[in-house]
């Protein structure tokens, strides 16, 4: 196991995890509109399959909310 | 009745120049309402970090209406770099390259940062973004903008949710007179009447959030703006006529007891 840190919070997640894994063990229900940074660089979503994570990387995730 | 001409901004044309933002309303169905009364076809929306203990945020479920595009903002950015990262998170969630760049890093004012805000335009317009650049209301600014590749400028008329109305009428006259892209007024709109005094100067569009969020009635409020918008525009089009110091007769002056 390593552990990442996500959004602040650290989370273990298995050696190798990729950033799709992790989306899918935290249970993300509306994956369409999230946008995933790891160590503050955006990692597109035709990369998530392949993006492998390691121990402490920064885990950012965002999603839309309203606003002006 | 006569329609006004429509508004481009990059790829797109717009038959509404009414632009809603979303935040503030006191609940998601209540804005749906208000942006479908208001006809506009272009609102803002935010981005957050997933908040992973809570109930994920369904704006976007509420915002699906045909003709109605999103503009991501980068609301809570302080620095060009930070709006950089913003803007490529908002294409990612939202699948867009239109950007609402707003980076302002007083968090009293909410006044922009005018030098951030050319550099982050640079950046972002050479990355293929639709830049709409919140900037304070100076013409000098503006035309630095259009240089670096700005998509619509949108000067502010107050204070984000001040509804002060037009405060920077003067600025935005020579703004809308020398601009080279669309003027879409933003911030300060307070009142319908405020968006067709902006309408009729010339502005391309307006921008409207609080006003119409925090109204007794957001969806009557949000159609009064559609008819202000319309008005503004449609007087506009018609040319004003001129000011006068002096009284000018509106009925032939005949003297017709003598004469």
């Amino acid at each position: 196991m390593i552990n990442i840190i996500l959004n602040d919070e650290p989370i273990p997640v298995a050696k190798g995890c990729t950033v799709e894994r992790l989306l899918k063990q935290l249970s993300i229900k509306d994956l369409d509109r999230v946008a995933v940074a790891v160590n503050a660089q955006v990692v597109v979503r035709s990369n998530w399959s392949e993006h492998q994570l390691r121990d402490k990387d920064q885990v950012m995730m965002f999603a839309p909310i309203s606003g002006g | 009745m006569k329609d006004t001409e429509t508004l481009r901004i990059g790829d797109r044309d717009y038959r509404s120049r009414l632009f809603l933002g979303t935040g503030k309303f006191g609940s998601y169905p209540l804005m749906q309402q208000a942006v479908e009364a208001s006809g506009t076809e272009l609102v803002t929306v935010a981005l957050r970090r997933v908040r992973l203990h809570e109930q994920q945020d369904d704006v976007i479920d509420h915002l699906q209406s045909p003709g109605v595009h999103l503009l991501p903002n980068t609301s809570g950015v302080r620095t060009a770099k930070e709006a950089v990262f913003a803007a490529q998170l908002a294409r990612e969630s939202l699948q867009t390259n239109w950007l609402k760049l707003e980076i302002h890093p007083d968090p009293h004012y909410l006044l922009p940062d005018p030098i951030e805000t050319l550099k982050a335009t640079e950046l972002l317009a050479k990355e293929g973004f639709i830049v709409m650049a919140y900037i304070n209301a100076d013409p000098v600014l503006c035309k630095h903008l259009e240089d670096a590749g700005v998509a619509a400028v949108m000067p502010l008329g107050a204070p984000i949710g001040s509804n002060q109305g037009l405060t920077t009428r003067s600025m935005l006259e020579i703004i809308i007179e020398q601009s080279q892209v669309p003027v879409v007024v933003d911030a300060g709109i307070g009142a319908p009447s405020h968006a067709a005094e902006a309408m009729e100067m010339g502005a391309d569009a307006v921008l409207v959030n609080t006003a119409i969020a925090v109204a007794g009635d957001p969806v009557s409020m949000a159609e009064a703006f559609k008819l202000a918008t319309i008005s503004g525009r449609m007087a506009y089009e018609a040319k004003l006529g001129q000011v006068n110091k002096q009284a000018d007769a509106s009925s032939p002056l005949t003297a017709f007891l003598s004469e």
